[in-house]
């Protein structure tokens, strides 16, 4: 006996729907992990601006380095200190040099005495809440010349990136399931359609 | 004797275990819908997040890079001095004189009494307002930037960073600053009732289990691991 083969729309929709499954369980903790952190910065709660600190005082010999960014990745690899870098700040008056390094959950601020080569390293734990925050905020489109000068945080940027493109095919993929669900079609619209009005009525009234 | 209570205590079980069966088929059925619903009414706010996500994080492309393209206005109008004490209330009361609406972002005064300095911003607009009491006049600049701006300003207007007195002291901020919440809650229960949809599947437990833990495993690396390891 010959086997009925299936109609290619039927084939369709079961590759949607596997790859809607798998996709969307490969997101997931990422969409948890953005989805946590907005209540953070939606508010500006910062339950870990109160963590200790620490600091710890080193000698190093001062790289002869005119750019400030690259003086700072040197004395980075001295102290054994790795990270995304933000702002250097080189004071000329007073010869000293001062930049954040972050890591999610991690914050350092480097000092250097480039006169006497001494460094102070402050450092402190910030906790699994603003390890969020950081990846929320990676690589983001602040200090765009310097973002990405840890390898980590280019990868994060990476995966944020592919995160978005796999929201955009996991949600066209939904509608396009729920369409050829006859039973939740009235409902579906309705609140497709308060989501619409939603949406558009705060934009149009916040533009006017 | 015996025999009969055996069967009642048969049919009593059969009763609870039939009642139970009710239950987790109406919570399943919920939880379908509750994730096909909240889908369906969060699908235009996802993709404006995703899409000016995008656009944070990669401000090499030409359409994210909208601010030297803004168009900037200067121009002057006449105003008359507030009566009210505090400057919020100073801010509002000349916002009401020169037609302006947004979010009050920053307020300050110059060297003297008679200098007030104001801004106000909304998704696609920012206006600088400086104000000479003594002369009844106010300087105003206006930058405007086109809808990629808009679409990237959205993702970041919370107004949570105020330095004034009050947070949010517009009302579209509050409605907008609300909606940013319930799309992070309703992303948590759609990311929620899909696992326990999944779940239920016992077929596409191992496939799954596999997808799950490369994301997570992911997570926590980036999470934890690179902080502690490396």
């Amino acid at each position: 006996m010959k086997k009925r083969s299936k109609p290619p729309s039927k084939i369709v929709y079961r590759w949607v729907r596997n790859l809607h499954l798998y996709i969307g369980l490969f997101i997931s903790p990422f969409l948890l992990i953005y989805a946590i952190s907005v209540f953070f910065l939606n508010h500006d709660w910062k339950p870990w601006s109160d963590a200790e600190t620490e600091k710890v005082s080193y000698s190093i010999s001062v790289p002869d380095e005119e750019n400030s960014r690259e003086l700072a990745r040197q004395i980075m690899q001295q102290l054994q200190i790795t990270g995304e870098m933000n702002w250097v700040n080189h004071n000329q008056n007073s010869n000293s040099l001062s930049f954040p390094v972050d890591k999610p959950g991690l914050k350092k601020v480097i000092r250097v005495n480039l006169d006497d080569g001494s460094a102070e390293v402050e450092r402190q734990k910030t906790g699994v809440w603003d390890a969020m925050v950081f990846l929320h905020e990676m690589p983001g489109s602040h200090l765009v010349s310097i973002r990405g000068n840890w390898i980590y945080v280019r990868i994060w940027g990476w995966l944020a990136d592919a995160t978005v493109y796999f929201i955009l095919f996991v949600t066209a993929s939904g509608v396009y399931m729920w369409s050829v669900m006859k039973a939740e079609r009235k409902s579906g619209l309705i609140f497709l359609g308060l989501g619409v009005f939603t949406f558009f009525s705060i934009i149009a009234v916040m533009l006017r | 004797m015996i025999e009969q209570s055996r069967k009642k205590e048969k049919s009593t079980q059969n009763k609870d275990s039939g009642e139970s069966k009710i239950n987790s088929s109406v919570f399943k059925l919920w939880n379908r819908k509750l994730h096909i619903y909240a889908g369906l009414y969060f699908l235009l706010f996802i993709w404006l997040f995703s899409i000016s996500g995008l656009l944070l994080n990669n401000p090499e492309w030409t359409i994210s890079n909208y601010w030297p393209e803004r168009e900037i206005t200067h121009f002057q109008k006449e105003i008359v001095q507030p009566s009210e004490s505090g400057d919020l209330e100073i801010a509002k009361n000349l916002m009401n004189q020169l037609l302006i609406r947004g979010e009050i972002h920053e307020t300050g005064w110059g060297d003297s009494e008679d200098e007030f300095r104001l801004q106000v911003r909304r998704p696609g607009q920012m206006i600088s307002i400086e104000t000479n009491f003594e002369k009844n006049l106010a300087d105003m600049t206006e930058i405007r930037v086109n809808s990629w701006g808009v679409i990237r300003m959205l993702h970041t207007f919370t107004g949570a960073k105020n330095q004034t007195d009050e947070k949010r002291n517009w009302i579209l901020t509050k409605i907008w600053s609300f909606s940013i919440d319930a799309l992070a809650a309703g992303l948590i229960i759609m990311v929620f009732s899909g696992l326990y949809m999944w779940y239920l599947l016992s077929r596409k437990r191992i496939m799954g289990i596999i997808f799950l833990g490369l994301g997570t495993g992911c997570c926590l690396f980036f999470l934890f691991g690179i902080t502690l390891f490396l």
